[in-house]
């Protein structure tokens, strides 16, 4: 995430089911270095999601444009977004 | 009165059961579907538990050989030519225990093939449409597209709803849009069935939540109360991580 500090990009991470305690013992074993939105609980079940992680790409207008992707794939989907930025931009 | 004492004396001495392991054998013969169920799962907990102390391959073998579905496959049967489709669904969920793994396609195939014939307009039913729906390995595509038009012209009502329904669930896996129109199909014809409130749920998360639709926004706190919302992101590549710890 740090790699694209410079780039417009942006995180929303949605934390789900945790409550304060789990939150906060597992901040201490594995901090997050983003900001997240807790008790997001009911906006994941309103977008259907029902595993975790479940990762979704937007591009600039706000449009899902890739679903589960994370790993590799999931770089190589937000560096295709940022290149179709540019080159839109440039147009 | 006489008769009365003599009843008194001869009244059947409790049956303690407690003690003694369960008679499935004899019970087998019960004739009600439910309770031939509930005498199945008996003998399986029980087979389950043999199987679990048996020692050494050898009498592990031997204790598998002794698998109870095999063994209550008969009584079903008689139970499904009696007219109990709850029974042929018990033989399409034990087919992997009771059937040859080579027969094993052919063997659905008749027993679906009697449920859709004769069991639609069951109140379970909505559950053969998914077990049917999804089986990739013993029932080709090209099937189950059949059977379930074939179907879906001889139903009406609740039943026709629960096949549209399925039928849409079938479809997204393939083809999106020809799921998205069997959803809309469904809430157009059936506005008031159960099938079409499922079914308008399921559609909204395609179209508001898959990939091509624009999400609404929505907001909330950090848990040091800071604001994050969705929008606020508008004009960047944005990443949404719903996530847990625990």
């Amino acid at each position: 995430m740090k790699r694209h500090k410079d780039d417009p990009f942006a995180l929303v991470a949605v934390n789900c089911h945790d409550n304060e305690e789990e939150f906060k013992a597992g901040q201490e074993s594995i901090k997050t270095d983003y900001a997240s939105i807790f008790g997001g609980a009911p906006i994941a079940s309103a977008w259907g999601v029902n595993g975790f992680p479940t990762i979704y790409v937007l591009d600039a207008e706000g449009k899902i444009r890739f679903k589960d992707t994370r790993g590799p794939a999931l770089d190589k989907a937000i560096q295709e977004l940022l290149d179709e930025m540019e080159k839109n931009a440039k147009e | 009165m006489l008769l009365t004492i003599a009843l008194t004396f001869i009244s059947p001495a409790p049956i303690a059961l407690d003690d003694e392991p369960p008679r499935w054998e004899r019970l087998m013969q019960e004739s009600d579907y439910e309770a031939l169920v509930d005498v199945y799962e008996d003998a399986y907990t029980a087979w389950r538990k043999e199987l679990k102390e048996a020692d050494g391959l050898k009498e592990r073998r031997v204790v598998r050989e002794r698998e109870p579905a095999k063994l209550f496959r008969p009584r079903f049967e008689e139970l499904a030519d009696a007219g109990s489709g709850r029974a042929l669904v018990w033989l399409i969920e034990n087919a992997r225990k009771i059937e040859e793994r080579k027969q094993i396609p052919a063997f659905k195939e008749e027993l679906y093939g009697r449920l859709f014939k004769a069991y639609l307009d069951a109140e379970w039913f909505d559950e053969v449409i998914a077990m049917y729906t999804r089986e990739r390995r013993d029932v080709s595509p090209e099937a189950i597209e059949a059977t379930m038009a074939s179907a879906l012209e001889r139903s009406e009502g609740y039943a026709r709803a629960q096949l549209l329904l399925g039928l849409a669930r079938y479809r997204l896996a393939g083809n999106r849009d020809s799921g998205l129109e069997l959803y809309e199909q469904l809430i157009k014809e059936h506005p008031d069935s159960e099938a079409a409130k499922v079914a308008q749920v399921e559609y909204d998360r395609l179209t508001k939540f898959g990939v091509g639709a624009t999400p609404p926004d929505f907001n909330g706190q950090t848990i040091d109360g800071a604001e994050l919302s969705l929008y606020a992101n508008r004009g960047k590549i944005t990443v949404i991580d719903f996530w847990g710890y625990w």
